[in-house]
């Protein structure tokens, strides 16, 4: 019955219940003191304004592997503390991947019943297969892409310790 | 019940394992493009789902006038986490232990 041709998706969703304020989750992204120490531990500065600017640092250990000075860069689009941070996310990993150009990414967070927050993650990688695999955590070696950036973050939060050091 | 609960639950069946198959393989697709690849009414497909959302499996989105389901990894690294992680360690350093006590006597 499904005779309409699909158009392939490519947005990647990824969603985790963190029990925290939304204040807090909102500041763990946006925040280089604090977005710096979960996940890759790459801290990234956020000019938090429309047309502002979204950069990401390589951390001493990625630098000495030989990766770029600046790691990601992007736009912030739409800023709604602390419920909605629109950005485009541009991989400077390797030329390849940098050729294919800032994607958006969105995050959203929703209060929920006992101070339990809802943190929803979008990504829209149309046209940018190298940036999806990554961010999927295809690359085992590479990290575990969103899902690890995001259970990362949900043990700090909710612990004070992360998992990788 | 806990959140690895609702998960451990949502995975212990085979449709819903289908149904997160069939999502991995493509993701963000219909209701009725999921149901047309099941033997089963387009309710029995909804509770099937429903249930994968509520343990966060699975994240519906609209896009126009369509409702798109997408696969949420995100529960399942948890469980690897706190799981497998563990379990896997344990054996992985019994046998480096081995390895290190069989070459000292060598």
């Amino acid at each position: 019955m499904t005779t309409a041709t699909h158009t392939a998706v490519t947005t990647q969703v990824f969603r985790v219940f963190i029990k925290a304020t939304p204040e807090a989750i909102w500041q763990a992204i946006t925040s280089p003191e604090w977005n710096g120490r979960y996940g890759y531990g790459v801290p990234s500065e956020y000019e938090l304004r429309p047309g502002g600017a979204f950069r990401a640092r390589s951390s001493g250990e990625m630098a000495e592997h030989g990766a770029p000075e600046v790691l990601l860069r992007g736009e912030v689009i739409e800023v709604d503390p602390p419920r909605r941070l629109v950005q485009t996310w541009h991989p400077l990993f390797s030329p390849e991947i940098e050729a294919e150009g800032p994607k958006r990414l969105t995050w959203e967070i929703d209060e929920g019943p006992a101070g339990i927050c809802r943190l929803t993650v979008t990504h829209e990688l149309d046209g940018a297969p190298l940036t999806a695999e990554q961010v999927s955590g295809a690359h085992p070696e590479a990290g575990g892409g969103w899902s690890w950036i995001l259970s990362d973050l949900k043990t700090l939060l909710e612990t004070g310790a992360t998992m990788g050091r | 019940m806990t959140d690895d609960d609702r998960v451990f639950k949502a995975l212990a069946d085979p449709t819903r394992r289908f149904l997160l198959d069939l999502l991995f393989a493509r993701d963000g697709r219909t209701l009725t493009e999921l149901e047309s690849e099941l033997e089963m009414t387009r309710f029995g497909v909804m509770k099937h789902l429903k249930v994968l959302e509520d343990a966060g499996l699975v994240v519906a989105r609209r896009s126009g006038r369509e409702k798109l389901h997408f696969l949420n990894p995100v529960p399942i690294r948890l469980i690897h986490d706190r799981w497998i992680d563990k379990y896997t360690e344990r054996q992985v350093s019994a046998l480096t232990d081995l390895k290190a006590e069989l070459e000292e006597e060598a």
